[in-house]
């Protein structure tokens, strides 16, 4: 009965009730649309949940033979985007893609660790040059860059 | 009339503008196959540009720039899963599966030989019918924008055919994602949790990207070659002709899909996203074999991408008759107009009509070339999904960061992107696609907008249910939804009809 | 060993890469330039008074829409710019941030280094009622710093061609006797035309049922298509569509150029001048010597012969307000529309 899609539904309904909540001082014409689709949105998980339980269908969401990788892979690109703005753009993309070149493959030598940091810097420093200069966006700026 | 067409066509063939045509398209296609970065950024950015040209050259270059950007998206879309544009949501259907299938060049060359076609098609509705047409376009009022949205909605019967409820939770669940930021009427703030910078509602792109091309790259990363069952692409002769022998044979499916293109784009509002999602809807409606959908072929994919090039040439309808853009990318290019002195309505065909029929005319070549690009280009293009998952995983995840940066130069973007991903990863393994909630998202403002403001017109006629229900229009759209959202268990009672009559006629013959 | 020596060798190529790239590259995305150096001479963050460069301004200055590409704020951004780049003789780089009217664009200004390289667009008076309005928009209206106003939009009301109204008292008689039965389309809520149907209905005694719309063209589309019955539309919507309406009124304190015919609300007995102004602010803190300096080069494109005639066939009326009128405007403006909104509570 405790199945990944049961908890599935349960979280959905518990988003049901947090945005329920939140409409509390919104307008009657402003949270008249949203509230429409919260009572739908619940009423269908329900229904989910029920064929859920009575029916459970185990759904194994973390198998892969690499699951590891995709957790490193993960945190990585949390740590990626959380450090963009203290160490910006350019810094942080180089760090993510030569650690992650080099760690994903399959041959770990030290040797290809030097070829995946230069290959990071080349594709960094090609977009960041691409975008920055001729796209015109000004990409996020660290303490460094 | 036609004098001014002959000075234009004369104008078209320029060497200075059609070369510089042909460089907007091919700038138009890179930026469109970025993740991130859409037409209408394509344009914005290139308008300036264009300033210290002649009026018809820009518009030339700009024409280009546009269908480019909006063909572009398909490369990204099959390859990676990413679409490079939401036009192109509706490739990843059948796109992807083609990739992985080995099939890559396959699918780029349906989705080039698709979009030329069906280009080309709404080129010439746009050329010969664009004031009749512009008034269909005035007769949508509120009530009529909610049921077409309803209707989009019954799409998700299509794309949640394993599992309907969990369909339907995805669609409600993209339509309240929706919801998030100012409501239309009041200007209640929902659900900013204090963000101010959610106030405009979470960005489409950075959601696609996050739905579509983050949970892909988790699943090239956690299995080993072997097992992740993605086939290398081999380069194969004659793929490109046989594609297009195949498309050839059913010239319905293109012809439909780019009608249907080119009405949503009449509709301001209505862009190439939804012009590809119904036209695949359509497609499977159709179609003798429809349970091959979304498996990977080729017909998926011409049907998307005919209908969101299409939908270009249909945007500058309104556009160009009325001055309302009938998508984000032709405001941009309305913006360009005025820099240009051109001002939107009859004069345009008049007297300015040299300019706009050479713009018109330009459109036809733009889709031709872009047949050629296409066409030769692919089998390069396809190669690139032999990287190694290593390098390719972590160069599509800073493409995309990049990507959902540039949209609105909002570090939140990026990381609303990385939770998407993270939702659009479980939600994949439990079973719910992403195609509704996205769907869901999409349509949310369009119908709320249409409710509301319908209501509203009600109330001030005293008559809401009315209001509704009875304007002529409304009442066909309303049709429309109900064969739509029924369709799927009339197509069931029609097979098993089909079988039963086979099976009695194979009696009959063999009593006989 | 080796392994340290060769990450340490990763890292030099790292750290000399990003010096080359900055080096070369410069600041924000401009053309080579000075490179690195400017940085240096403003303080890292936070509102604090910057030291005042001479040169200013010497490297690419960012002018940010916070609104979609395509729109009026972003046509008028485009003329200006190639003046701009002229007069301040450095690159202007027109930049979108859209989102909540307006909201997303202007509480990231109010955010922003006061350097002097990012200005942006500013419009009355959504400046003034989004703060008033919403709970947390992101930005109040004393933060915001106009440095000019180069554009007016007045804004008149206007209805269906085939509508039995041909002034404006046979409109309010209209409605007086059926409260809420017109519907007047407008873009946005809290926006300039929200306010001026808040007004009219405030002056005239009516009620009318407001429909919002999610901008200018769709408010318009909906009109053309006789989905609502009046609209509260922009000068330039109303002289594009002239042929296909009967405007009754229009803001202003004299008769509108391209408009001869149609009166203005004053000269109707109602003392509103509805309308939505366009200017250019910079974050708080910016220098007074910056500003003047953009301020000026706002001024001289305003006076600009050319773009003056632009700007009025095309149903715009050309505005020229420096720092100190702009500022006072603003206020003036504040106040207004503070006790207008407060006598509706």
């Amino acid at each position: 009965m405790l199945t990944n899609e049961n908890i599935f539904s349960v979280f959905l309904l518990a988003v049901c009730a947090v945005a329920w909540n939140s409409l509390a001082n919104v307008s009657y014409l402003g949270s008249f649309f949203p509230k429409v689709i919260i009572v739908v949105l619940a009423f269908f998980t329900i229904i989910q949940l029920v064929i859920g339980i009575k029916k459970p269908k185990h759904i194994k969401t973390f198998d892969g033979d690499r699951q590891i990788y995709m957790f490193a892979m993960l945190l990585g690109m949390i740590a990626y985007v959380a450090l963009m703005p203290i160490l910006g753009f350019l810094l942080t993309s180089m760090l993510f893609m030569a650690v992650f070149f080099w760690f994903l493959a399959e041959d770990r030598s030290p040797k290809s660790a030097l070829k995946t940091t230069l290959l990071a810097v080349v594709v960094s420093t090609g977009f960041y040059t691409l975008f920055a200069n001729v796209f015109l966006v000004p990409l996020p700026k660290g303490i460094f860059f | 009339m036609l004098e001014n067409f002959i000075v234009a066509l004369g104008n078209v063939f320029d060497p200075l503008s059609f070369f510089l045509m042909i460089v907007g398209l091919s700038a138009g296609i890179i930026v469109g196959a970025l993740p991130g970065l859409t037409a209408t950024m394509a344009l914005a950015i290139l308008v300036p540009f264009t300033f210290t040209m002649p009026p018809t050259t820009a518009l030339m270059v700009l024409g280009g720039v546009y269908v480019g950007a909006i063909y572009g998206g398909c490369i990204a879309a099959i390859l990676i899963n990413t679409p490079g544009t939401p036009s192109s949501i509706a490739t990843t259907f059948d796109g992807y599966p083609l990739t992985k299938k080995g099939k890559a060049e396959h699918a780029l060359v349906a989705a080039a030989y698709s979009s030329s076609v069906g280009g080309l098609i709404g080129a010439v509705i746009l050329l010969l019918f664009s004031p009749l047409l512009a008034n269909v376009a005035l007769k949508f009022g509120p009530p009529e924008y909610f049921w077409l949205a309803i209707f989009g909605l019954t799409i998700i019967a299509t794309l949640a055919s394993k599992s309907i409820i969990k369909g339907l939770i995805g669609g409600a669940l993209g339509l309240l994602l929706g919801t998030i930021g100012i409501s239309p009427i009041g200007g209640d703030m929902r659900f900013t949790f204090g963000f101010h910078q959610l106030q405009a509602g979470l960005q489409l792109i950075v959601a696609l990207i996050g739905l579509f091309c983050i949970p892909e790259i988790f699943n090239m990363v956690e299995r080993t070659a072997d097992k992740a069952k993605i086939n290398i692409y081999k380069s194969q002769k004659g793929v490109a002709w046989s594609v297009i022998k195949e498309l050839s044979s059913k010239p319905m499916l293109l012809f439909r899909s780019a009608i249907i293109g080119a009405f949503v784009g009449i509709v301001p509002g209505a862009g190439g996203n939804i012009a590809a999602l119904v036209s695949y809807n359509e497609a499977i409606r159709f179609s003798k074999k429809p349970e091959e959908f979304g498996t990977g072929i080729i017909e998926g994919v011409a049907a998307a991408e005919a209908s969101n090039n299409s939908e270009v040439a249909g945007s500058l309808v309104p556009l160009l008759t009325l001055g309302i853009p009938g998508a984000a990318p032709a405001a941009v290019l309305l913006g360009a107009l005025m820099l240009q002195g051109l001002r939107p309505g009859p004069e345009l065909y008049t007297v300015f009509g040299e300019i706009t029929y050479t713009f018109l005319i330009s459109l036809i070549f733009a889709n031709i070339a872009l047949f050629f690009l296409g066409f030769y280009g692919s089998r390069y293009v396809a190669r690139v999904i032999n990287i190694s998952p290593s390098y390719l995983a972590p160069l599509v995840v800073f493409m995309c960061v990049i990507g959902s940066y540039s949209i609105r130069n909002n570090m939140l973007d990026v990381y609303i992107m990385v939770l998407f991903g993270l939702i659009g990863y479980i939600t994949r393994k439990l079973g719910y696609p992403p195609g509704p909630i996205v769907l869901g998202l999409i349509l949310g403002s369009i119908a709320e907008n249409g409710l509301v403001q319908a209501m509203l017109m009600g109330k001030a006629s005293g008559n809401t249910l009315a209001m509704f229900f009875t304007r002529p229009i409304s009442l066909v759209l309303i049709v429309m939804c109900i064969i739509s959202a029924l369709w799927p268990f009339i197509s069931d009672k029609r097979q098993k009809k089909i079988e039963a009559m086979k099976k009695r006629q194979e009696g009959e013959t063999h009593v006989n | 060993m080796r392994r340290v020596k060769l990450l340490g060798l990763c890292l030099l190529i790292l750290l000399l890469s990003m010096a080359l790239v900055v080096g070369c590259g410069g600041n924000n995305g401009n053309d080579g330039g000075n490179g690195g150096n400017v940085e240096e001479q403003e303080p890292d963050e936070g509102q604090e008074q910057a030291t005042v460069d001479p040169n200013y301004p010497d490297e690419a200055i960012t002018y940010v829409i916070p609104f979609d590409p395509g729109g009026q704020s972003d046509v008028e951004a485009r003329r200006q710019q190639p003046l701009l780049e002229e007069i301040l003789g450095t690159s202007v780089v027109v930049t979108y941030k859209a989102g909540g009217g307006g909201a997303v664009g202007w509480s990231e200004m109010v955010n922003a280094k006061p350097d002097g390289y990012t200005m942006t667009g500013i419009n009355i008076p959504h400046i003034i009622l989004q703060p008033l309005s919403r709970d947390n928009a992101g930005y109040t209206t004393d933060q915001i710093e106009p440095v000019a106003f180069f554009q007016r939009t007045p804004v008149g009301l206007a209805v269906q061609k085939d509508s039995p109204f041909d002034t404006l008292e046979e409109f309010i008689e209209y409605a007086t006797e059926n409260p809420g039965a017109v519907t007047v389309g407008g873009s946005g809520t809290f926006s300039g035309h929200h306010i001026a149907a808040i007004e009219f209905e405030a002056l005239t005694g009516v009620t009318m049922t407001y429909v919002p719309f999610t901008g200018a063209a769709p408010q318009m589309q909906a009109f053309l298509g006789g989905h609502v019955a009046a609209v509260m539309a922009n000068s330039d919507a109303l002289v594009k569509y002239e042929d296909s309406m009967k405007i009754l009124a229009f803001g202003g304190t004299e008769r509108f150029e391209a408009l001869p015919d149609v009166p203005t609300f004053i000269e109707k007995g109602y003392d509103m001048i509805p309308s939505i102004d366009r200017g250019v602010g910079v974050p708080p803190g910016t220098p007074d010597e910056y500003k003047q300096v953009l301020s000026d080069a706002f001024m001289e494109i305003a006076n600009n012969e050319s773009l003056r005639e632009q700007m009025t066939e095309q149903g715009f009326v050309p505005v020229a307000m420096g720092i100190d009128e702009a500022e006072a405007y603003l206020d003036a403006m504040t106040k207004t529309y503070t006790e207008l909104l407060e006598s509706l509570q």
